[in-house]
């Protein structure tokens, strides 16, 4: 039998941790059970609208060596201005109307969860929060992951239930009741030696208070109205993803696409195609794009010309459109346990893009997100 | 809720990936090519996390990728 190079008995070794995929939480316990990560991420919108300013930190801790503890905490400063309801503009174009600059919050969240390996399975329990002036989460949730076939295929599923809170600026202590379950299966292969695909399909049903609290609808024929939806909601998604090396280009090409539909009547779609190379010296690139479609809620019009019935959202992000964006990134492995990834995301949003229903021009803006994470493994 | 006909087919897809889940065997030593950093299923955690919580708050669709993760009142 011929001798194995270090360099392939690593990657062998590395390879024998794949899929290890589909859930978050679920990281296959590897060479390096210390991990710390932490990221400043920036996002703004055109038109002086919102801009959020995000920390996050996270760990994770080896209990033993089959038990991890992990750890997560995020801080989100979001200011600015956001759309509260549209009115009729000069020549009868219909515009937006926002708020003053004055919205203001500091949103904290933070997950601690516990993941045990048996065998070819692991489990993952997690517990989580967030709190902002007028909103509040608490969640559950439980992940499992098996692998199979000498691990030429992963399975897995996860259940998440949380117990939400919305208020108001003007009813700050007046939170009212949204709940959500949600319900996820997967399942990735190997399909040779340079291709793999993981399919997925999630399920959620969320109901109580879903409406947003700061959001008005313009009746023509006299006033504002609060926005007003459903009590109930029903999503279900699929998502696949492809992922294929390419020697002539010697880049891997990551091909995403997702489906959903919802009992509001809203479909979408969206791809996402990324190329991925690497180069001397512990660099990785990536560049690509993204495009994402939806169709409008039954129940959203951009402005009313009589009274509507008892539901009834201009909100932008219910009505049909569309958008496309890049992506781009470089992460530097600087040494053997340290890394610094930076990445940039810039998407622009557009009405006429949308897959069906009603949408609007004056909904149209961009909005990009760009970050910069520092990792590293012990 | 009644789910559309390209829904239909892509939980066939699914449930066929499922059925055909064991029928493709790539050794270990094969891998080497799928253990390539380029060739990571899921980007940095920190990325996925905060792109999937913009998507939700600009977007009416979903995706699935998992689940867990708490709200917030993203205007």
């Amino acid at each position: 039998m011929a001798a194995i190079s270090p360099r392939l008995a690593a990657l062998t070794a590395a390879a024998m941790a794949l899929p290890g995929v589909h859930v978050r939480a679920a990281d296959a316990p590897g060479e390096n059970p210390w991990a710390v990560d932490a990221t400043h991420l920036e996002y703004s919108e055109s038109g002086h609208r919102m801009s959020v300013r995000v920390n996050q930190a996270s760990a994770n801790v080896p209990l033993g060596e089959n038990i991890q503890l992990k750890g997560n905490f995020i801080q989100d400063l979001m200011s600015g201005a956001s759309p509260i309801f549209n009115a009729p503009g000069p020549g009868g174009k219909t515009q937006q109307v926002l708020t003053g600059a004055s919205v203001f919050d500091n949103r904290k969240a933070g997950d601690i969860g516990i993941s045990a390996s048996f065998g070819d399975g692991q489990a993952t329990l997690r517990q989580g929060w967030s709190k902002e002036n007028d909103y509040k989460s608490r969640w559950n949730s439980i992940e499992g992951r098996w692998d199979l076939n000498q691990k030429s295929t992963t399975l897995a599923a996860g259940v998440a239930f949380s117990d939400d809170g919305v208020s108001s600026h003007d009813a700050p202590d007046d939170f009212q009741t949204r709940l959500k379950r949600d319900l996820f299966v997967g399942v990735t292969q190997v399909l040779n030696e340079r291709s793999l695909v993981a399919v997925s399909l999630a399920h959620s049903y969320t109901n109580g208070f879903l409406s947003d609290p700061y959001k008005l609808v313009f009746v023509q024929s006299g006033g504002l109205l609060p926005d007003a939806r459903p009590g109930h909601r029903q999503q279900t998604a699929v998502t696949a993803k492809y992922i294929t090396y390419i020697p002539a280009i010697d880049s891997a090409l990551h091909l995403t696409g997702s489906l959903s539909s919802d009992s509001w009547g809203i479909h979408s779609g969206a791809l996402e195609l990324q190329w991925k190379k690497e180069l001397p010296a512990e660099w990785l690139v990536n560049a690509g794009g993204r495009y994402y479609t939806q169709s409008s809620a039954d129940f959203y019009a951009p402005l009313y010309l009589s009274q509507p019935g008892d539901l009834h959202s201009s909100d932008y992000r219910v009505a049909g459109f569309g958008s496309i964006g890049w992506l781009a990134g470089v992460t530097k492995q600087v040494t053997p346990n340290f890394s610094v990834q930076i990445a940039a995301e810039r998407t622009y949003r557009r009405s006429a893009l949308r897959s069906g229903g009603v949408g609007i021009d004056a909904d149209n803006y961009i909005w990009g997100l760009y970050l910069v994470t520092l990792q590293a493994r012990f | 809720m009644r789910m559309s006909r390209r829904h239909s087919l892509a939980c066939s897809a699914v449930l066929a990936l499922f059925a055909l889940a064991g029928c493709a065997t790539v050794q270990p030593w094969e891998r080497g090519t799928l253990a390539k950093p380029a060739m990571a299923i899921e980007d940095p955690v920190h990325e996925t996390t905060q792109k999937l919580r913009t998507y939700s708050a600009k977007e009416g669709g979903a995706a699935a990728t998992g689940v867990g993760g708490g709200g917030c009142g993203c205007n």
